[in-house]
């Protein structure tokens, strides 16, 4: 797959590329303006670290240094600084990047103001030159979510990355908006989707927060979005939600259940509705598109992309990414765990949750998630977070916090109609033993519901 | 005012009800707990709830395990850890 940046002289002057709140429309012809007067000869085989910077930044140096870095290391924001040191000198790397980082934004707004036209006129450093006659295999080295203890750093390349991604013809009016952040291999998807199929992406700073991002998402047009689950049920609470004209909608990251998918389909007729199961170690395994909450069995047989899928003995859904040669069979060992827990019920292969994730109930293990879809099938319930419950008889117990509609009180009547439910669908060790209201619904920084008790 | 011993029998139907199942029309202090309706999670329903009620788990609070058998036992250790007041 040829770098990034040899995009550049396929996008017209006049099209946005990003449009950024901050920013305003970054036209194809300011984005090469800039680019071209950037020095990356230094950054040439070498090893770059990226730390904290805006993310139109980050794009940016992406496709500023794709083909012509050795590596790409990209630090989790929120690492602490000593975490942070001693990955840094475990990593041998050659630059740092952060804050101004290749000095994109800079250039942009010295290109904006009269001064800048002149510069970028003398100069004539082109990315052609930097890359030499032949473009490095760039590796990107991309930070885990951490959820369950320190990130690891997962090898990928721009073209692992964009396996399976759909082409410039099926999508070429969208324009693009994540929530995940552009750190994590989710909201890169975003950008490389946005980037190959070259169409425009809207481009927020995490730290705006939340609902400040959505009302930016709505105003500037966004009709192709992507986000967790849980992302989707907290905008489908917020009041402006209706603003949103989408004709692309999609979720990974978490168990899309089939409420949620249905709400969906709900609010936005024709919409496509696509729900991808990908995760930072092994990329994206496979998307869903017939608005279905889990995938057909026949996927076991015959994958719809070019990553093979089995279920262990266990229950765990095991995948096989293609290997580097392109080769399709390798030897049986290669399988790699997902730790993620599946059912085959009729023609249908459902995720139950994270084998790691479930709550141990007197021995018995439930998975949260499970319980979660449970309940949100009463339609007075919009939001449900599962958890444990420490216990001084049984270990753990389940417990769940809802929250309601506009109007609806947690009464008593209402814990025992959750409870009741919950006995008709699942077996008793995984009927919550405490209902409670949820106060506040929090999301990790990959945007995955955190079940951190508050 | 509610004694302990009543709050408790309240939360014991409660907590046979959030487990589904019916507790004896009758409770004294001879009666069993684990033979009342209750199982072991309708048991730990029952501390949790009178946690939230009472403000205190004796189960947490002992040093040695004890885990009493009937009505009247059980009744007696949220006595023996009841806050002085």
């Amino acid at each position: 797959m040829p770098p990034l940046s040899h995009r550049l002289s396929e996008i017209e002057d006049g099209s946005d590329v990003w449009c950024s709140p901050t920013l305003g429309r970054i036209t194809g012809k300011e984005l090469r303006s800039v680019l071209s007067v950037l020095d990356s000869g230094v950054y040439r085989g070498r090893r770059v670290a990226i730390g904290v910077m805006p993310s139109v930044e980050l794009l940016a140096t992406l496709v500023l240094l794709d083909g012509v870095a050795e590596t790409i290391i990209i630090l989790p924001p929120e690492e602490e600084p000593e975490a942070r040191a001693r990955r840094l000198s475990g990593c041998a790397v050659d630059h740092l990047l952060e804050d101004g980082g290749v000095g994109f934004v800079k250039g942009l707004l010295a290109l904006r103001s009269s001064v800048g036209a002149e510069v970028a006129g003398e100069k004539t450093v082109s990315l052609e030159k930097a890359h030499g006659t032949s473009p490095l295999p760039t590796a990107w080295m991309l930070p885990t979510s951490g959820t369950t203890g320190v990130s690891k750093l997962i090898r990928h390349t721009s073209e692992t990355l964009t396996r399976g991604m759909a082409g410039r013809r099926s999508c070429s009016d969208f324009i693009w908006g994540s929530l995940y952040s552009f750190w994590r291999f989710a909201g890169l998807q975003v950008f490389l989707q946005s980037w190959t199929s070259m169409t425009t992406l809207i481009v927020c700073d995490e730290a705006e927060g939340f609902d400040r991002r959505v009302e930016w998402l709505a105003s500037l047009g966004c009709s192709a979005l992507s986000a967790t689950p849980s992302m989707w049920r907290k905008l489908a609470m917020w009041p402006e939600f209706n603003r949103f004209a989408l004709k692309q909608i999609t979720l990974g990251g978490e168990i899309a259940d089939q409420p949620v998918l249905d709400m969906l389909r709900r609010r936005f007729p024709s919409a496509r509705i696509t729900h991808v199961y990908a995760s930072t170690e092994a990329g994206v395994g496979l998307s869903v598109k017939d608005g279905m909450a889990g995938f057909p069995v026949s996927f076991l047989k015959e994958p719809p992309g070019d990553v093979r899928l089995a279920v262990s003995a266990e229950g765990h859904l095991l995948l096989r990414p293609p290997s580097s040669d392109g080769s399709a069979d390798r030897e049986e060992n290669e399988w790699t765990d997902s730790g993620d827990v599946v059912q085959v019920r009729g023609d249908r292969v459902m995720f139950l949750g994270r084998a790691n994730g479930s709550i141990n109930v007197g021995g018995d293990k439930v998975m949260p998630d499970e319980v979660e879809s449970v309940i949100r099938e009463l339609p007075e319930v919009v939001f449900v977070q599962v958890r444990a419950k420490r216990s001084s008889i049984v270990g753990n117990m389940v417990e769940a916090a809802v929250r309601l509609g506009p109007g609806a009180v947690l009464t008593q009547e209402m814990k025992k109609k959750i409870v009741a439910h919950c006995r008709t669908r699942l077996e008793a060790f995984k009927v919550p033993s405490v209902v409670v209201g949820l106060e506040e619904i929090t999301l990790t920084s990959s945007g995955k519901l955190s079940r951190t008790k508050l | 005012m509610k004694t302990l011993r009543e709050t408790i029998i309240i939360a014991i139907r409660d907590a046979a009800e959030v487990r589904g199942s019916a507790v004896a029309s009758e409770l004294t202090d001879g009666t069993v707990l684990l033979q009342s309706g209750l199982d072991s999670l309708g048991f730990a329903i029952l501390v949790a709830q009178l946690e939230e009620d009472l403000g205190y788990d004796p189960f947490t609070m002992m040093d040695e395990p004890y885990y009493p058998r009937t009505l009247g036992e059980f009744v007696a250790v949220y006595e023996r850890f009841a806050p002085k007041s």
